[in-house]
């Protein structure tokens, strides 16, 4: 059988887009009908059903799968977020406090305690001269 | 764009056929498998959408295995043949076994055509782009395995045992 037929004839197998002219007068050609059973017993015989194991399977979708993989670190980039917040707060209070800014102006402390001088006992006037 | 796990649900089977029938045992084939998806994920921002989906991961698939059997300098090859029920059938036992051991002498550039299309399911345009030759020499390639292969058909229903009654038939191991 002629080469050209029988690639042809391969490619139809294939379902590669083929003219129909070409096709017919391949599919007519000796040996076409022969050629076309032992590709497909070929096809046949190679059939592979094989798949990976579901263990493979389950751990690669948990490795690809990116929401799975943002909800595992979510607790973490929560609990950095705030750590980093609470810094900040606490940087900005410090950084106010030693350049004075927001602090109340300087008051008298509150009265503890009373101590009254009586006098003519605690003490006494001295006259000018 | 598609996510990797969006590619791997898509081509994980075929990908994994692809190996298998490249000479690779179940378990090396689900390592390069996963490998294959690594490199899928780490390159997803090279990926184009104007490009042949399954003939990118199939690139991949390809480099994969290149990248195997030059670490392993090519080292010879042990032909895998399972006799699960699932495929002992049609056409027959012997007929599996002699097709098995032509599709190992193939060219590699034949053979590696040929499992693209039978188990990856891919067209002649995706293996040409996943591979880097034209499509004609595409079409060409399977064809010739595909003929290499017949032979080894007719070959195994024509040659007897040496020696043995009529009605055997020699098998290659």
């Amino acid at each position: 059988m002629d080469s050209q037929v029988s690639e042809l004839l391969s490619a139809f197998v294939d379902g590669e887009p083929l003219e129909a002219s070409a096709l017919g007068a391949a599919l007519a050609a000796p040996g076409a009908r022969e050629a076309l059973i032992d590709f497909v017993r070929v096809r046949a015989a190679l059939a592979d059903e094989s798949r990976p194991s579901d263990r493979f399977v389950q751990a690669m979708r948990r490795r690809l799968d990116p929401t799975r993989s943002s909800r595992l670190w979510r607790p973490v980039r929560l609990a950095a977020a705030a750590a980093v917040l609470a810094l900040a707060v606490l940087g900005v209070a410090d950084l106010r406090r030693r350049l004075g800014l927001g602090a109340e102006p300087d008051q008298p402390p509150p009265v503890s305690r009373v101590i009254r001088y009586e006098p003519g006992v605690d003490w006494m006037p001295i006259e000018r001269r | 764009m598609p996510t990797a796990l969006e590619l791997f649900e898509r081509h994980h089977v075929a990908v994994f056929r692809f190996l298998r029938r490249m000479e690779m045992p179940a378990a090396d084939a689900e390592d390069l498998t996963q490998e294959v998806f690594v490199r899928v994920l780490r390159g997803l921002d090279s990926y184009e959408e104007r490009q042949l989906e399954r003939a990118w991961v199939f690139r991949i698939a390809r480099n994969v295995w290149l990248d195997h059997w030059r670490a392993r300098r090519r080292a010879p090859p042990e032909l895998i043949v399972e006799l699960d029920a699932a495929v002992a059938t049609a056409p027959t036992q012997e007929d599996r076994l002699a097709l098995e051991h032509a599709l190992d002498r193939l060219q590699d550039a034949e053979r590696e055509a040929f499992v693209m299309r039978e188990m990856g399911g891919l067209g002649y345009a995706e293996i040409a782009e996943a591979t880097g030759a034209t499509p004609d020499a595409v079409r060409s390639r399977i064809h010739r395995a595909r003929l290499a292969l017949r032979q080894a058909l007719a070959d195994r229903r024509t040659i007897p045992v040496p020696g043995a009654a009529g009605g055997m038939r020699w098998t290659p191991r």
